[in-house]
């Protein structure tokens, strides 16, 4: 059956729908619902003039140089009833950074000190795609055991009121309970190279935020 | 089952799908096609920081200040006679104040209009749907008593009445006194009194049938 609108695609009308972000990362230029945010060091923020590789990010060489795109800390989303899906990728070395997705309370500061739950390629573990979360206090990782490749995958993040989820093309990975955020979180995509490795990129085709 | 495109989630390909916009009212700023227009003092428009709280419109303080985010105009894309207007929104307080979803034709003024929402001026309990065929207009008000909570609202502009429908249950048909031109969708926050009134709105989606 065909309906005409997309929210009873989504929801009967009886249901008052959450908050919810779509981005396909196409056009001329990011969505003027991001905020570009360079943390430390000038990254470069480009639509990709190629097929399906959608929006880059790289950073420069300065040292742990941090660059992102966020909500400008406009935190719509629960740390215990969202979704975040994200078509993701490395571009070169994935040695020696992050290039990763997800919820952030504070992004003026990616330090253990801010609640956060992120996932893709993250230097704490180097080998693996993995899943990092905060509680403010204390920031720990989890392997998904997948080996970290330069291909687009799938990322899907699941906050809860008892865990954090974390799946790689529809397969759930990790399953985290310890150092949870528990404050509003928003949505963000960063890319940062630790040290002085010559800059680190990622790439997005697609995010999509929701609570539930 | 899964689809290719979104157009086939919405539209067989053998239908020509008409004019359709959606807006989740998300990140960090206003998407540009929206267009801001002040009554009065007006007031002011941010996106919230907050769980679901989506864009808030905040009139200023004198009586009859407001603001309304709509398309201007001279942008004017959706059927009197056929079309959708859903949205999700809220007030933060339900006393002395209007704030509505609809079609209008000019930004401001008595001209052709149809809202649905509040305006305690005309009922100062329940929500209402008013209209107005730019020489006449009436309301009609709802079963439903104005709060502060999220509701999902519809109205459907068919060639023979306009139905308003809240949280899925159909309120009102209304036949007297409907627009007659083509409009352009519109949602606004305005005070009745000396001292700010604010209302969210989360979600809005529009198109012609």
């Amino acid at each position: 059956m065909t309906v005409r609108s997309l929210y009873e695609q989504l929801f009967p009308l009886s249901i008052v729908m959450g908050q919810r972000v779509v981005d396909n990362f196409d056009g001329d230029s990011l969505n003027d619902r991001w905020f570009e945010r360079n943390l430390i060091g000038s990254s470069i923020y480009i639509m990709e003039d190629a097929v399906d590789e959608g929006f880059s990010i790289t950073t420069d060489n300065t040292n742990n140089s941090l660059g992102g795109i966020d909500f400008n800390s406009k935190r719509q989303y629960a740390h215990d009833a969202s979704v975040l899906l994200c078509i993701l990728r490395a571009e070169g070395s994935t040695s020696s950074a992050n290039l990763a997705t997800g919820f952030m309370r504070d992004v003026t500061s990616h330090g253990e000190g801010t609640e956060q739950a992120t996932m893709g390629v993250l230097n704490d573990i180097a080998s693996n795609f993995s899943i990092r979360t905060s509680d403010g206090a204390v920031r720990t990782a989890m392997t998904s055991g997948v080996a970290i490749d330069t291909n687009f995958h799938l990322h899907k993040l699941e906050l809860t009121s008892t865990n954090n989820l974390y799946s790689i093309d529809g397969v759930l990975k990790a399953t985290k309970t310890d150092r949870r955020p528990d404050q509003n979180m928003q949505p963000l995509v960063f890319a940062q190279q630790v040290g002085t490795q010559g800059g680190r990129e990622v790439r997005t085709r697609f995010l999509e935020a929701y609570n539930t | 089952m899964t689809f290719a495109s979104v157009y086939e989630i919405l539209t067989p390909l053998s239908t020509i799908r008409k004019t359709k916009f959606w807006d989740w009212f998300d990140g960090d700023a206003l998407r540009s096609w929206w267009s801001e227009t002040g009554f009065g003092a007006g007031g002011t428009v941010s996106m919230a920081d907050g769980i679901d709280e989506g864009l808030k419109l905040v009139s200023n303080t004198a009586n009859q200040d407001g603001v309304q985010i709509d398309h201007t105009g001279s942008v004017r894309h959706y059927s009197h006679t056929a079309s959708v207007e859903i949205a999700i929104f809220r007030f933060l307080l339900t006393t002395t104040f209007a704030s509505a979803l609809g079609f209008r034709d000019t930004p401001t003024g008595g001209t052709d209009f149809v809202f649905a929402g509040a305006d305690t001026f005309f009922d100062a309990s329940n929500f209402i749907l008013r209209s107005s065929d730019a020489s006449s207009n009436s309301t009609l008000s709802t079963t439903l008593a104005l709060d502060t909570t999220f509701h999902i609202h519809k109205l459907e502009m068919g060639s023979a009445n306009i139905k308003q429908t809240i949280d899925g249950v159909l309120e009102n048909t209304k036949t007297t006194n409907r627009p007659t031109v083509k409009l352009h969708p519109a949602f606004y926050s305005q005070t009745r009194t000396t001292a700010a009134r604010e209302s969210h709105i989360r979600y809005i989606e529009v198109f012609n049938l």
